[in-house]
């Protein structure tokens, strides 16, 4: 299996409904077998994008090409994409069997070869047993697999998911997202999957696309997006953050200096910044650590802060941490060989610290 | 609470007393008398036969029966095939503009029926509008020859019982969820194939409610032929009335409803096994 392909090409694509711009300018390229998921908020467009991909809706501007086709004038059916919709959409009248089988009787498929792939299909997912109920006699889990399976029988080259697991619970949805994840290894099909859930985007992707507003904010692996943010936008969106706001008042080519709860700090210099210029500094809440009087000797790169929740999670400990400045931090503390005893109280000052180098500094949004 | 709890029982009571006595009453008569002899002085005389049944497959009657199914039938049909599409269309129309056509197709019964029937005279009749535009059109050359025969009877049950036919259809495609359709094209359907085997599939409980309440219903316009088709043509439901009124054969009348009664039951117990549990309460 090849990476390198370009399976969708979409290049400088515009929507418009009516007069309202529902996607800016949008360049994405989609690699051949890779799982990409369009992650924002509900409006942000990533929906119609999706829809633009399997033929619902026309462009008001721009090329999408699928396979190296031109797609604007191919209706949806004769697209070899397919789309499991977010209610499933399962025709009700269809036994289990009859759903799956749609789409290859579509294509006029000798009988035989029908019932054999339907067969297969349904065994691929573990539904022989059901296929002659009705979609209304099957569990939320068990339409999601008939959806899934009634689109991959067509061998799609790209299969879109319209945010699949959003009607599941939440034990079923963890679950269905590994069962998605080890399903698209198996068939090595293009996956796009629409969500606004964050850590589904994160834990099953290969590349996340962060859209916002119509635009892509960042296109890149999760670990990119979760590490690298090249917006503000997509270090809130994704995972917690804290964010101090601050100005550099010294700025070298490779380091600059801001005020961070009174302190000095000197960081590298990776986005150009200038004397004067306002910054955001992030630090993530794992990355943030707290010590208490007793435990530091040298506080240059601390500042205090006072305890104000600790919220217990099993394997980690949060707090909520109030600096002097009335800034409300949270922190993520692991249980590890170097902090055995995270006795943490409310009302009790502590150091807070962060890893230099860990944090990233973006310029301040308008 | 207590005064709520008898309101409560008044207001059923009551309903069921009214259905009671002026349709379960009715009824029973019917049925009793289609049991019955005509006699020459009584309107019934007390004696138990099936006659007034098997007189209905008497060649005059039967005649009758067939060509009223025919027309029904037929008006049926055309009923579908004009309504489907209207109410497929409507369920489609943006939010404010389904009410405005659903206004005009209840519109014609702020007036009469009747009134409506006769109305179609003025259009059809030889020297009527539908005629002169033809003629001026240069589509016929003599006077439609259309009042006064079966076209006619036709045309008038196909008017009146198109609304009948249109609204449980509506009701049915108005909560069809249109992303089937997006998954059927998506999965590669062509549109004959979205139509039937798709969307007409679903709305069948709409198509058979629709069928019932147009299939029976007009065999017994009995005003219908009675203005529009002369005396030429005849539907069962003018027996029917010619049986009570002119003939005062009631019990051969009351049988002939019977039959339209138990036809009814069968369709109804038709529609029952086609439908699956929440279907079926669209209908009641």
């Amino acid at each position: 299996m090849t990476l390198s392909k370009n399976i969708i090409e979409i290049a400088a694509v515009d929507k418009y409904f009516k007069d309202q711009r529902v996607l800016n300018s949008i360049n994405l390229d989609v690699k051949s077998g890779e799982f990409l998921t369009l992650l924002g908020p509900s409006g942000c467009g990533k929906t119609t994008l999706l829809r633009l991909l399997a033929g619902f809706e026309t462009l008001t501007g721009g090329v999408i090409a699928i396979d190296g086709k031109d797609m604007r004038n191919t209706p949806p059916e004769e697209r070899h994409v397919h789309m499991v919709f977010q209610s499933y959409a399962l025709f009700p009248h269809m036994t289990v069997y009859e759903n799956v089988a749609f789409g290859l009787q579509c294509k006029h498929l000798p009988k035989q070869e029908i019932h054999e792939r339907v067969l297969g299909a349904l065994s691929m997912v573990k539904l022989d047993d059901l296929k002659d109920r009705k979609p209304d006699r099957l569990s939320g889990g068990q339409q999601q697999r008939v959806a899934i399976a009634r689109a991959v029988i067509n061998k799609p080259l790209v299969l879109l998911l319209d945010e699949p697991l959003s009607a599941l619970d939440y034990s079923l949805r963890k679950r269905m997202q590994i069962e998605l994840k080890a399903l698209q290894r198996k068939l090595g099909i293009t996956f796009i999957l629409v969500t606004h859930d964050q850590e589904e985007a994160l834990s099953m992707s290969d590349r996340v696309v962060v859209m916002n507003h119509g635009c892509i904010e960042q296109i890149g692996t999760p670990r990119d997006v979760y590490e690298e943010p090249k917006t503000l936008y997509v270090a809130k969106f994704i995972g917690a953050a804290n964010i101090f706001e601050t100005t550099v008042i010294e700025a070298t080519e490779d380091t600059i200096q801001v005020f961070i709860e009174g302190k000095k700090y000197q960081l590298d210099n990776e986005g150009e910044f200038k004397k004067g210029q306002n910054v955001s500094v992030i630090v993530r809440p794992e990355d943030l650590h707290s010590w208490y009087n007793t435990e530091v000797d040298d506080t240059t790169n601390m500042f205090e802060a006072k305890v104000e929740q600790v919220i217990y999670k099993g394997s980690t400990v949060d707090l909520i941490l109030k600096t002097k400045s009335g800034k409300r931090l949270s922190t993520t503390e692991f249980f590890d060989e170097d902090d055995e005893n995270l006795d943490f109280k409310r009302g009790e000052n502590v150091w807070v610290e962060w890893t230099l180098g860990w944090e990233v500094v973006l310029p301040h949004d308008e | 609470m207590m005064n709520n709890h008898l309101f409560k029982r008044f207001s059923v009571g009551l309903l069921f007393l009214w259905i009671g006595l002026f349709a379960l009453l009715p009824f029973v008569l019917v049925c009793l008398a289609s049991v019955l002899e005509s006699g020459d002085t009584n309107i019934f005389v007390w004696h138990f036969t099936f006659t007034n049944y098997l007189q209905l497959f008497h060649p005059i009657y039967f005649k009758i029966f067939v060509r009223s199914l025919y027309l029904s039938v037929v008006s049926c049909s055309f009923c579908f095939m004009l309504g489907y599409p209207f109410a497929y269309i409507c369920s489609r129309m943006p939010k404010a503009v389904k009410p405005v056509l659903i206004f005009f197709l209840m519109l014609p019964f702020w007036t009469s029926t009747l009134m409506r029937v006769y109305s179609i005279i003025v259009l059809i009749r030889g020297e009527g509008w539908l005629s002169h535009l033809l003629m001026w059109l240069g589509l016929i050359h003599q006077p439609l020859h259309l009042l006064f025969t079966q076209t006619a009877v036709l045309i008038g049950l196909v008017y009146i019982s198109l609304p009948f036919m249109i609204l449980p259809l509506y009701a049915n495609l108005e909560k069809f969820d249109w992303r089937l359709l997006d998954a059927a094209r998506d999965l590669g359907a062509g549109k004959l194939r979205i139509l039937f085997r798709v969307v007409v599939p679903i709305t069948k409980p709409g198509i058979i409610a629709g069928v019932m309440l147009v299939l029976l219903p007009a065999m017994t316009l009995f005003y219908v032929p009675d203005v529009l088709g002369g005396a030429k043509s005849l539907l069962l439901g003018n027996l029917i009335k010619d049986q009570f009124f002119e003939a005062h054969n009631w019990p051969f009348g009351a049988s002939i409803s019977m039959i339209l009664t138990i036809l009814m039951g069968a369709l109804l117990l038709f529609y029952w096994k086609n439908s699956s549990e929440e279907n079926r309460q669209e209908l009641i």
